[in-house]
This record gives C-alpha cells, structure tokens and sequence, in this order.
C-alpha cells in the first residue's frame, strides 16, 4: 500500500472476464485503466463496445451505447463499496481500505493476495470477497466473487505508474463533460 | 356619577382591556384573507382549496459548494425528518428511496408496464422486440453496473420496472437548460401544516438555517444554501406587515402629538383626546380577538387608522369647548355639538358597515373593527370626555388665529360667489375627465408584494428542480379514487400530443406513480394473453448467450404475481408519499391534479380537454382576476348604494333638500374627484380602492354636516373649519403614513382615502359658504 500511495499517476490495460449464472458463456471486455491521483478515476472499455467510466471525487459518470448516465457516490454506499474500492487502493489509502473492508494479506515470495469483504451490510449481501493479486510493486488482478455465485476476474498488464496526466495533456480522460469522446 | 368616579372607571375599563387584548391577541398574514369567500362557483372553489392543499405545502432547498454538498444535503435532510413540521423529506433517488420504490413496485411491475397495454405489451414481445432486449441485456451485462442488472435481469427481462423508475424520473422534470445538475445538490421537503401559517414555518425556517449553519461549519463552511417555497413569502410578509405596524402607529402619534402641541398648546389635551381613539381600538381589537382565531396584520395596521378617524370627535368638542369661552360647562359645549357628532358618527359607522360586508374576509375584519370601534369613540365623546375637561376653557392663539381666517374665507366666499362655483366647477371638471381614464387592476397577486430577493431565489432554485407552474393545471374530479385515476389516464393521453407538438413543455401526472387497478389489471392481462410467453422469451434470449429457463421467475410472475396491484394506501409511508398530494379529497369527491409546465394558451389546453366530463384546466391567476373584476364592480355599486342610503339619511335629518345634499356634496364630490385624479396621473385601481371610497364617502359626510348646521350659527363657523382643519390634518397624516407602507393593500387604502379626505376638507368652505347664502346668513 505504501507503494500504491507514492505511485501517482497510473495506466494500465486491463482485459475482464465476467462469469454469470444467467449466460452459457463468460463476458469478455478489455480497455485501459487510468488513476490520478487522490481521486480520478476512469475506465475506458474498447471490446466488446465503447464505454467510459469516469469517477471525480463523489461523482461518476458513465456514458456507452445505452446512453450517460450520472451518480453521486455519496447518496449510495453500495455504489461507493463497488466503484471507489480500487481507487482507494490505488491511491494507498490503508485506513479507508480498512473502514470499508475485513482484510486478510497473504505473500509468497515476490507474489501476494489481499482479501477484502466488506464491512457494509447492504454491499456483503452482493458481494462475498474481493481479492486483489500482485507481484512485488505490480498490481496483476482484481477478481469479485459474488453472493449468487457470479464472478468478474480483471487482469491488469502494460501498467504504467509515476504519470502526471496534467503535465502530459492527457488530463481530459478524465473529463466529466466528455465521458466517452475523444479518448 | 361624578366625574372623578367616570375618568377611574373608563381607565380602569381600558387597563382591563388593553391587558385582555395583549395576552389573548394572535396574529395572520395569510394571503387567503384577501381572496373571497368559499361561496362561488365550482371552478373558483376548487381553485380556492388548491391554494392551500398539499400540493402547495412544500419547499425545496438547494446546497451549492464543495464536493461535500451532497453529504450536506443529506444531513440536512435527514435532520429536518424529525421536524414536527416537515412530512416528508426527499433527497433525490437515494439508496433508500431507491430500495424503498423497489420493495413497492419490483413485485408489481407486471401491472405497471404500461399506460397502452395492449397496444404496447404486445409489441414488447414481438419478436424482434425481444431480440432487441436480449442485446441489450447482454450489452449491460458488459457495463459497470452489470452486478445489479444481472440480479434483477431474471426477474424482469423486458425492463418494465426500468421503464417504470424512467417515468417516475420524468415526472420530476429536469433542470432548465444551462444549468450543471451536478452543481447542485437538491432536498425536497414536505409541510405539515399551511405554508400560510406563519407562526408555525417561521419555526421551520430557522430550524433549517440553523442546521444547516452547523452541518456546513462540520463540512468545511464553504456552502450556499438557497430555498424556494410559498412559506418563506408568508414569514416575510408577516415580518414586513409588523414592521409597517409599528412605523405607522409611530408616526400616526407622533403627528398627533405634533397637532396638538401647536393648536392647543398642552399635552394634557393630547391625553384626554387619545383616550376616545384608543378606547375604540381597544373595544374593537378585544371585539376582533373573541370573535376570530385571529387577527390579520393589516387589519390591526388598518385599526390604526381609527386613531385618525375617531379623533375627530374630541377635536371637535375640545376645540368648540376652547372657543365657546369662560362660563361654558363641557356638557353644555357636548350638548351644542351633540347632533352634529350624533350625525357625522352614524354616517361613518354606517359607511364602514357597508365595508364589514365585502366577502374578501380580511376587507371585512376591516369593515367590523372600525364600524366597532367609531361608535365607542363617539360615546367616549359624548358620554366620558366631559368628566376629563377643564371647566374654565380658553382658547390658545393658533385657534384664535385659526378661527379668524376661516371667518374670513367664507365671508370672502360669499361676497365673491364666481370663487365658489369655479371651486366648485373645478372639482367636477377633474372628475369628469378623469374617471372615464380609470384604469382598473384586478390582478390579486398585486394586493401582496413578495420580496424581490426572495423571488429571484425561489425562482433560481425552481430552474434547478424545474419546477411545475405553481398556478396552471389541470383537474379531474370523480367520486371515488379509482374513479379518479382512471379519469387521470385520460387526462395524460389528451396532453401528450401537446407536449410532443411543444405546445407545453411538461406534464407531472401522478399516473407516472400509480395506475388505476383497472389499467393494473388490463397490462396482467396482456401479458397473460399471449399463451407461448416463456418459450418466446427463452427463444430470444437464448440466441443471446443465455442459460434455457433463465427468465422463468419472469414468467412466474405472471402467472402469480407477488403482490396485489398497487394502490394508494400503499403509497402512505413509503418514500413517495408525497406524489399523493395530486390525489385530494374536498368534501366526499375526489380531484387528481395534473401538473403544467410551460403553458402557451390556456385555449389549446381547453380544446384538447374538450368532451372529458369533470375535467377542467385552471389559470389560477386568471380565474381570480375574474372574480375580482366581479367583486370590484359589485363593490363600486355597494359604494353607489352606501351613498345612496347616506343621502337618505340626511334628507331625513334636515328635512329640506337643498341642506341635504350640501351636507352631501363633499363626500360625492371628494370621491369622484379623487377618482378623477387617480384617472389623470394614471394611478391603477383596485378594488381596495373602491371599498377605501367608502372612507372617504364617510368622513366627508361629517365634514358636511359639520359645514351645513355651523352655517347657521356664525359663532360656530369659524371653530367648526378649524375643527375640520385639526381633524382633516390628523387623517392625511395618518392615511398618507399608511400610503408608505409596503403592502399595496394597505397603500392603496392610505392613497384613496388620503387624497380623498383632502378634497373633502377643501370642499366643507364652500359648502358652509353656500349653506350660508341659502339661509340667508
């Protein structure tokens, strides 16, 4: 976590494999991750459709093919637990992490697991775990498990840490106004 | 009785009823006191009761600042539910209200689909229709919130309760153009009691800054609050309406006391003088205050006025005792004057009695608190102000002075009659080519003003929430409540084509909440109509990647719904309580209310309407301006008829014509002549106006019988225009202050019956100089 904290900027590509009960077959989506630290976030998928997420503070923006779509963080605690969680992580915030969730840290050699359930009543009737993988400074994986049984595994590669997004011009990814323009 | 033991007895009455009106007095600043009375026609009562249902009863506050403003407004929120006055409190689609529509509604979405069920439930399921839904189902799946539609997916895979949660969004239309939604975070809440009832929102209103001070001090202070909400009018006007009470009552005895200083050269006459007018008011107000809840702030303003009008009485005898010289007793000073006063105070009382009629209830307060409060004057005159008077009167030099000039005037009047008659001839020729310029308002929103800087808040806040017109919509009335939603389902289907042609911007029907059992049952119907519903689903959707059966809670669900259709008991303690504010029963029937945004023309509302039997639109601004075009005309021919009966009463006191109608003149002249003017310098009138003419129809009257029987005595003459000089002063310069107040109502009175009682003061000289010529004086 302390790496986490003194990364700042982050890219990274991650591909996505969703596994629903209701479905004969996994969902499969890939995109790039961007963080800027202490709070932009922003998710942009390129298949199987163009979507972006974009998280500023309390706010998200999501904009895809059914159309925009606005949330404020602070009116949901289920939102929060499920879109801020990686972001709390990615900026190394220990003791938000620990508000939010019961965690358990496992590490062989290079390789370590973070477990997180969450504390929230409303969010652990959804989601059961939360398990975060990597190898020493590197984050690999992100994988939900579900209450139902559903599970979403995110593979993180290509990441890139120490970015100035402000600095680079590239600061209008993470844009509220232009969710899912130009990116 | 001695005249020690009258003036312990009359303070001790007055200390009595001071301290009875001081602990029992209770004030109103409810603008209904200035709409008429309940007993007219349907549309104008359904127009009245929906000025004060639960419609009206809200308020909506609005947080700007920091990132943290939505946790503000929600602590805000959550600390204004346990406000005995707040009903309900709405922070916009929180998790709660969100979980609690669910709970309502997911189990019923089976009856909701629809408003067209079987035009739209079979398209729905046709098949490419459901080959759309399942692609789209499977492209959220892809999305960010893919964890809770696949949850809710099983169960509803046609969307119905989305589609329902889009039209409840609808209902609640959103901000106008150009405003950042995110910007601000909004908390609607709902009121208990009037938003009319000062007193109780008043509480309310510092509840909210108060909370609102400490959560944003908690959260950094950076924040803006800004409301909008007919209460916050209603606190500031009851707040104006103390303020112009105690500026007037100041100033009205503060020129008092001036005039007295300076004619009479004593403040123990000031003393004695002030005990008529304050025993009248206080008569009237205790009257007022055991008869009524309670008392208008502009009635208690107006009853101020009787400190102008019930003074006359003791300016008159005190000055005629002055003048009269050593050796005259007070009674015998009364007794010269009594039938004067006698006269002048039954025709005033009588004029205010015409006002006590109106059917504005707060113009009638007005009528019976002054109609009440002369006659007590006029007996503390007659009856108790002698025991307070010296027995050796004198005259100061300004009345002297006074009294000399006007014997001048009237003797000049009379050498030179040409003065007179173009005097006179002046005052009909203003009159003549004024009143026919009259332009008359009878818009009731212009008898109450509303702070500018809360307007341009209330309205910024409405832009934000985009608000519904507060005073256009449409209503149905049934007998039953299912009776009224199906009624409200029709009402929808004839305004949607208007807002899809623009010709209105938006409708808040409540059918977006609730559907009459009816319609609940026809879309169960539709969906149970078609018998291969679970095959045609599952054929669609497995083309789309998912599980055989995976949709069989759907079609379960059809089969057996969960719950029994929705009705409005359910809606009752759940977080949209609220939207059951368009469902209002008045006396045994029941009105759904169609809200109205961007009305165009009422006309193409009535046309569409047309053939819906208990179905009408209302303007409530143009249905008021109706009625009070109707009452301003009745009022003018009240004014006509209280002249009439005036005139009557005076032919009868002189027996001879000619000195009847003298004594008349000042009033009809002064009235139409103050019309006249209004008519010349463009000055709107209202009905305020017309009934104020009743004032001045009255004073003028007095200042005629006062001229007429003074014509016949000229040691009297002189005294008497000094008297009317003394009194018309006072009322001038309390009507005049009274015409500086803020309220319009009360500046209309002060403009009406000041430039009236002038005229009529200008006018008593030469109707004593002609009263004079025809006995021969």
């Amino acid at each position: 976590m302390a790496h986490f904290a003194r990364s700042g900027g982050v890219r990274a590509r991650f591909d996505e494999t969703r596994t629903l009960s209701i479905l004969t077959v996994p969902i499969e989506t890939e995109g790039f991750l961007y963080f800027s630290p202490p709070d932009r976030l922003a998710r942009v998928t390129t298949h199987p459709g163009a979507s972006t997420v974009v998280v500023h503070g309390t706010r998200v923006v999501f904009e895809g093919e059914t159309g925009r779509h606005e949330l404020d963080l602070a009116s949901s605690d289920i939102a929060r637990g499920l879109v801020g969680n990686l972001m709390v992580m990615l900026r190394g915030d220990l003791a938000e992490l620990r508000a939010r969730y019961a965690i358990t840290y496992e590490a062989e050699g290079e390789r370590w697991q973070l477990d997180l359930v969450p504390r929230s009543r409303d969010l652990r009737a959804l989601v059961e775990l939360v398990r975060v993988t990597g190898v020493g400074e590197r984050l690999m994986g992100m994988e939900t498990r579900e209450t139902n049984g559903d599970a979403t595994v995110t593979r993180f590669s290509e990441v890139e840490s120490g970015l100035d997004f402000d600095a680079d011009g590239s600061e209008n990814v993470f844009s509220l106004e232009s969710a899912g323009k130009d990116r | 009785m001695s005249d020690r033991r009258i003036r312990g007895l009359t303070l001790v009455s007055l200390a009595l009823l001071g301290a009875f009106c001081f602990t029992q007095l209770e004030f109103s600043s409810s603008i209904t006191h200035f709409i008429p009375s309940r007993a007219e026609a349907e549309l104008v009562q359904l127009s009245l009761e929906l000025i004060d249902s639960p419609l009206v009863r809200h308020m909506v506050l609005s947080v700007e600042g920091g990132p943290e403003r939505t946790k503000v407004a929600a602590e805000l929120a959550d600390t204004l539910r346990d406000h005995p006055e707040v009903a309900w409190v709405e922070a916009g689609f929180d998790e709660d209200t969100l979980r609690g529509i669910y709970e309502l509604y997911f189990e019923r979405r089976v009856y909701l689909g629809s408003l067209h069920p079987e035009q739209e439930i079979p398209e729905l399921l046709s098949a490419s229709a459901l080959e759309d839904h399942a692609a789209g189902l499977r492209a959220r799946l892809a999305g960010p919130d893919a964890m809770l539609v696949a949850r809710a997916a099983p169960g509803d895979p046609l969307n119905l309760f989305d589609r329902l949660i889009a039209r409840m969004r609808a209902f609640q239309p959103p901000a106008d153009d150009g405003v950042e939604a995110g910007d601000f975070a909004l908390v609607q809440v709902g009121l208990r009691s009037s938003p009319f009832d000062s007193e109780r929102q008043r509480g309310l209103l510092r509840h909210i800054e108060a909370e609102f001070a400490r959560i944003a001090e908690a959260h950094g202070g950076e924040f803006l609050l800004e409301q909008s909400g007919a209460n916050r009018f209603a606190v500031d006007a009851e707040r104006k309406v103390h303020e112009d009470v105690n500026l007037i009552s100041a100033l009205s005895i503060s020129v008092v006391c001036g005039l007295f200083l300076l004619v009479f050269r004593s403040l123990r006459h000031l003393l004695i003088a002030i005990i008529t007018p304050i025993g009248g008011f206080a008569a009237a107000l205790a009257v007022t205050i055991a008869t009524t809840p309670s008392i208008h702030g502009i009635t208690l303003a107006f009853g101020f006025v009787l400190i102008g009008v019930a003074i006359d009485y003791p300016i008159h005898l005190m000055n005629h005792h002055a003048m009269a010289g050593a050796g005259a007793t007070p009674r015998d000073s009364v007794a010269r004057i009594r039938g004067s006063l006698l006269l002048s105070g039954a025709t005033t009382t009588l004029a205010f009695l015409s006002l006590s009629l109106s059917r504005f209830p707060g113009l009638g307060e007005m009528g019976t608190f002054a109609a009440i409060g002369v006659p007590v004057s006029l007996l503390l005159t007659i009856f108790v102000l002698p025991a307070f008077l010296t027995q050796r009167p004198t005259a100061t030099p300004t009345q002297q002075a006074l009294s000399a000039g006007f014997l001048r005037l009237t003797e000049l009047l009379g050498r030179r009659p040409a003065l007179l008659w173009l005097a006179l001839l002046g005052f009909i020729g203003v009159a003549a080519v004024g009143m026919p310029q009259l332009h008359w308002q009878d818009d009731p929103s212009k008898l109450m003003t509303l702070d500018a800087g809360l307007l341009a808040e209330a309205s910024r806040v409405q832009h934000r929430v985009g608000e519904f017109d507060g005073s256009r919509f449409v209503v149905g009335l049934a007998p039953d409540p299912e009776s009224a939603l199906v009624l409200n389902e029709r009402i929808y289907d004839r305004l949607t084509p208007l807002v899809l042609s623009g010709e209105i911007e938006g409708v808040g029907s409540l059918s977006a909440f609730l559907f009459s059992e009816s319609l609940q049952q026809r879309n169960l119907s539709a969906l149970r109509s078609v018998p291969d519903l679970h095959a045609r689903i599952d054929t669609a959707f497995r083309a789309n990647d998912f599980k055989q059966g995976a949709f069989a809670q759907f079609t379960t669900a059809v089969e057996a719904p969960g719950a029994q259709p929705l009705r409005p008991e359910d809606l009752r303690g759940s977080p949209l309580e609220r939207v059951l504010a368009a469902l209002v029963e008045l006396d045994g029937r029941f009105v759904v209310v169609t809200l109205l945004r961007g009305v165009g023309s009422g006309e193409v509302l009535r046309e569409a309407l047309e053939g819906l039997e208990g179905v009408y639109y209302i303007d409530q601004r143009e249905i008021m301006a109706g009625v009070y075009e109707g009452y301003r005309r009745s009022t003018v021919r009240m004014v006509a008829v209280g002249a009439i009966v005036v005139l009557i009463v005076l032919q009868i006191r002189y027996r001879r014509p000619v000195r009847g109608l003298l004594a008349f003149l000042p009033a009809a002249l002064a009235a139409s002549t103050t019309l006249g003017l209004f008519g010349l310098f463009d000055v709107p009138v209202n009905v305020v106006n017309a009934i104020s003419l009743l004032v001045v129809l009255g004073m003028g009257v007095d200042y005629g019988v006062f001229a007429v029987d003074a014509a016949a005595d000229l040691e009297r003459q002189g005294s008497t225009l000094t008297s009317l000089l003394i009194s018309c002063t006072t009322s001038v310069f309390v009507f005049g202050v009274l015409a500086l107040s803020g309220q319009p109502v009360l500046r209309a009175i002060g403009l009406t019956t000041g430039v009236g009682v002038l005229l009529a003061l200008a006018l008593s000289p030469l109707v004593l100089a002609l009263a004079r010529r025809t006995s021969g004086r």
